[in-house]
């Protein structure tokens, strides 16, 4: 029987070497936890409202209300208050959905059926993409913000759908049907597919569609670097002895040959565990929507083996997210997964300490993620400006970009403008949009959100802030006044007037959490005049207002 | 002070004798019996059908009638081509092998060989590493690239005019650069991204004004590689870019993963090697200085299975080859070799020939000889691994 500390499965995690590694076929033992102590990280911390900046960013994807900043300035102990209340806010749940879209990977633009396939209009292709990659994300985003347990990502009986999902595929809503592609609601397929959560999602699948050959693996692959942070297919693969094979018989080859076993010793019960959702033909809508079944149990006399997790023996593909959720890597897993996004940056060896102990004790107290959002937002790591040690490789974190989705959605919220062609957003695709120029990734060919500013970013961000200024300013003086124009309508204010300083005030607190510096004033104010002079006051309002979008001081937070 | 009368765009500098690289990918895994493998009279091995050796000058390689343009090309370009053969990539799943390729790690916070030359120019250029189509790994250098998006979109937000008039437009940049110097001390992270912001956003104006350069948005007659090359060979040429990125989805898209009808393999070839042709041709008669510094690379991430499955195609392999064209290549050369199992022989590295107590050939060796044709220094994983010497002069 082994006996491991949990650090030894966080060191796995991060592929760091240990003296225990589980080769999938002993017995599996509850470890003794002896969590280790989160390491000492020496520097300056963020506070007061840069902080709250910083997490109304990272929870929400917005920047701060002037409200709230002048909540916080009055009493700044209403910080706690505040993060309990974005957590609950809707905008909370669209920020999920696109943290663990990054994970999923499932927002690609194509698959493998189109909208016209089941006879939608050629005007519903982007929503018909949309709806099929956020299904998964939006289930998962749906049980972070509930108050169960983590566990039921893996174990529950339903999932979100919207009015397209509905009408496609083998779902009837739980409630009150969906109004609309928006309208995301608890559904519950009828196909007979097992409770897996996310699992059981057409959504993962329809991205990770498998081939005759592959049977499966390709999808035990994923799931297992989803949920247990085990990516098998970054193993080394060592050349096989001889080509003394017959094509006809390989999965009798990789059950034998040393050099394949250390990989298909996992992935082969797990892939055998999967052909409910197996589909004959990849390109077959109805093969590739709706559960089978009967077909359970053609993955054992497929692969020749029986179905199961890890060495433990599954009996029905059913059983199969009680063994993930009750794995000693799924805590774990989650918990570095969501850290790694919001620190931005990689886990390091001396973050084994702090992993450990927020896994640990979220575990301890019922498992909820919104208690490992918490946790990880209140740690060192997290609040982190600047760090003492310049290599010290946590001091990344002192400064994180905002992403193409933050980005998008803030400047939104802030100046109401979506930048749309029809119904096509225009920063959530790839196809005919801006998503990945503005450093998104689009689930293929890039799977991580950009680390450092490029010239298509900017130059994409430019165009997105001239667009969204010209919008607000626009609307303030058609609608008379706005939120960013303290509503007055901008066209009667002047560089002199007081006003105009206390417009810019603003800006900056909710943009930047800061006040705004004499010598920045002035450049503002001189160049709004200039601008004013020679183009006319209301293209110096949306000028302004697009440079203050743009400074680094607002997408660096 | 009045910005207008004294805004200057900076123009980027490049030095015209700096090696340009353009990498092409064959992305699916390509089937080294189509091309690189002439193994026939082996029961084990399925070859191309109708398939025969082609013999050029040194290079051997597997000739049909379906893929004339590889004997075309050769004929003309073959002094000036390397193929690397039987590197071993170690995975069989696209994802990996596609980093492995283009990197040399499986971990997906790597940089890719393009952008680790782009980082490390000697000349300043607008837009160091532009990826047009496929992959693309750059955790640490994500600021020397750039993309234009799948449909050439990139092409929309060129043109001020239409956002704003271009004269408010160059003002907008200046006064935004006036005010960007943060007087409260930041951490070295903010200061690193600030830096990396500030450089790209003063060659901003010069970048809107590739417009015409790149026609990103022009409906050309041909296949996308065509188009593709064409661009690259832009960008390349008007010293914009060091180096360019680009993937060959195949003839008519069906791409290299011929897990059934791996006929398409023949195909997909034709047309590779049909633009590679053009694309030198285009290079040699109107970029007389880029012909003499350009080198293009062309890569898949793996190779095929030697035997058909029962749909007449093939799973993956975990051996592959790369071509090397144009400058600094040790043309006319072969380097390394398929064994009777269509594995990797092990080389000589400094050579390049099949020997018995040499190297068996890892993507790392490939980054080396990049590195060094790059005049570049190889970081981290491929610090210690030696160049093939072998393939470049």
């Amino acid at each position: 029987m082994h006996m491991a500390t949990a650090s030894v499965y966080i060191y796995i995690l991060l592929g760091l070497p240990t003296l225990f590694a589980c080769t999938g076929d002993e017995e599996i033992v509850e470890p003794e936890i002896e969590i280790q102590e989160p390491a000492y990280l020496d520097g300056e911390m963020l506070e007061g409202i840069p902080l709250a900046r910083r997490i109304s960013m990272d929870v929400r994807g917005e920047f701060l209300d002037w409200d709230e900043i002048q909540l916080l300035e009055a009493d700044p102990t209403k910080m706690d208050q505040l993060v309990t209340e974005w957590l609950q806010e809707d905008s909370h749940k669209e920020q999920l959905v696109n943290i663990f879209s990054s994970m999923l990977l499932t927002k690609v633009d194509e698959f493998n059926v189109t909208g016209a396939d089941f006879y939608l209009d050629d005007d519903q292709e982007y929503d018909f993409a949309l709806s099929v990659g956020e299904e998964s994300p939006r289930l998962m985003a749906h049980i972070a913000t509930q108050d169960v347990s983590w566990s039921q990502v893996v174990q529950a009986d339903y999932t979100m759908a919207n009015s397209i999902l509905t009408e496609i595929w083998a779902l009837e809503p739980v409630e009150e049907a969906s109004t609309g592609v928006d309208d995301w609601v608890i559904s519950k397929y009828t196909d007979g597919r097992p409770p897996l959560g996310v699992v059981s999602t057409n959504g993962i699948w329809w991205r990770y569609y498998t081939t005759p050959n592959n049977k499966s693996r390709a999808r035990a692959a994923f799931l297992t670097r989803l949920l247990v942070c085990d990516d098998i297919l970054s193993r080394a693969v060592a050349s096989p002895s001889s080509l003394q094979v017959d094509a006809q018989n390989i999965d009798d080859f990789v059950r034998t040959e040393p050099s394949c076993l250390s990989c298909h010793q996992t992935l082969d019960p797990l892939a055998a565990s999967l052909y409910g959702f197996w589909q004959h033909d990849m390109h077959d809508v109805v093969e590739l929507s709706i559960y089978h079944p009967e077909r359970e149990w053609d993955g054992e006399r497929d692969l020749q083996l029986e179905m199961g997790w890890y060495g433990k023996p599954l009996s029905a593909p059913a059983e199969l997210g009680e063994s993930i959720a009750s794995d000693e890597r799924f805590y774990p897993c989650a918990t570095t997964s969501l850290a790694e996004l919001l620190w931005r940056r990689p886990i390091a060896e001396i973050d084994v300490g702090r992993i450990e102990t927020i896994s640990h004790t979220v575990q301890q107290q019922g498992g909820r993620y919104s208690q490992l959002i918490r946790a990880i937002i209140e740690s060192p790591e997290y609040r982190l400006k600047s760090a003492t040690a310049a290599l010290d490789p946590r001091a990344e974190s002192g400064s994180k970009m905002m992403t193409a989705h933050q980005l998008s959605h803030a400047i939104h919220k802030l100046t109401g403008f979506e930048w749309k062609d029809g119904t096509l957003d225009l920063l959530d695709n790839d196809e005919w949009g801006y998503r990945m120029l503005l450093g998104g990734i689009d689930g293929r060919s890039t799977t991580r959100w950009l680390g450092a500013p490029s010239a298509t970013r900017q130059l994409t961000l430019k165009r997105l802030a001239q667009s969204a200024a010209e919008f607000a300013v626009q609307e303030s003086i058609y609608q008379s006044g706005g939120m960013l124009f303290d509503g007055q309508n901008p066209t009667f204010i002047s560089s002199q007037d007081s006003e105009f300083r206390i417009i810019l005030e603003q800006w900056y607190w909710r943009l930047m959490g800061r006040s705004i510096e004499e010598d920045e004033f002035t450049v503002l104010q001189n160049g709004f005049a200039e601008v004013e002079q020679n183009f006319g006051r209301t293209e110096a309002w949306q000028t302004m207002l697009s440079i203050t979008l743009r400074n680094t001081q607002t997408w660096i937070y | 002070m009045s910005l207008f009368p004294s805004l200057s765009v900076r123009p980027a500098i490049a030095n015209v004798d700096e090696r340009r690289f353009l990498f092409v990918f064959a992305e699916g895994g390509w089937d080294q019996c189509h091309l690189f493998a002439p193994l026939w009279n082996n029961s084990r091995i399925d070859m191309e059908p109708n398939s025969s050796l082609g013999e050029i000058g040194n290079i051997q390689f597997v000739d049909s009638d379906l893929k004339p343009a590889v004997g075309e090309f050769l004929r003309d370009y073959g002094q000036r081509t390397c193929f690397i053969n039987g590197i071993g990539v170690r995975s069989v799943a696209h994802d990996t092998c596609l980093r492995l390729i283009s990197a040399g790690t499986s971990n997906d916070r790597c940089n890719d060989w393009a952008s680790l030359i782009a980082a490390q120019s000697q000349s300043e250029y607008l837009l160091p590493h532009v990826v047009l189509s496929g992959p693309n790994y750059s955790s640490d250098f994500s600021s020397y690239v750039s993309r234009v998006g799948s449909n050439g979109q990139l092409g929309l937000l060129l043109p001020s005019d239409n956002f704003v008039t271009a004269e408010l437009d160059i003002y907008e940049d200046a006064w935004l650069n006036q005010l960007q110097n943060p007087s409260t001390i930041q951490s070295e992270r903010f200061n690193d991204l600030h830096q990396k912001a500030l450089l790209a956003e003063t060659n901003l104006q010069n970048i809107q004004n590739l417009d015409a350069t790149l026609s990103l948005l022009d409906e050309v007659e041909g296949n996308d590689l065509a188009l593709d090359m064409q661009r690259a060979v832009a960008l390349l040429g008007n010293n914009v870019s060091r180096c360019v990125s680009l993937k060959h989805n195949g003839f008519q898209g069906l791409g290299y993963d011929s897990h059934a009808a791996n006929a398409v393999q023949s195909r997909n070839l034709q047309e590779l090697f049909n633009e590679l042709r053009m694309t030198m041709q285009i290079v040699e008669t109107q970029y007389p200085l880029l012909y003499n510094n350009l080198t293009i690379v062309v890569l898949s991430e793996m190779g095929r299975f030697p035997q058909l499955n029962q749909r007449q195609g093939k799973t993956h392999w975990m051996h592959t080859s790369s071509i090397l064209i144009g400058s600094g290549v040790h043309g006319d050369k072969m380097v390394g070799a398929y064994d009777n199992d269509c594995m990797s022989s092990p080389v000589d590295l400094r050579t390049g020939e099949v020997f018995s107590g040499g190297e068996l050939l890892k993507p790392e060796h490939l980054g080396a000889t990049l590195m060094r044709l790059a005049d570049a220094d190889p970081l981290d994983h491929i610090q210690n691994v030696d160049p093939i010497l072998g393939a470049i002069q």
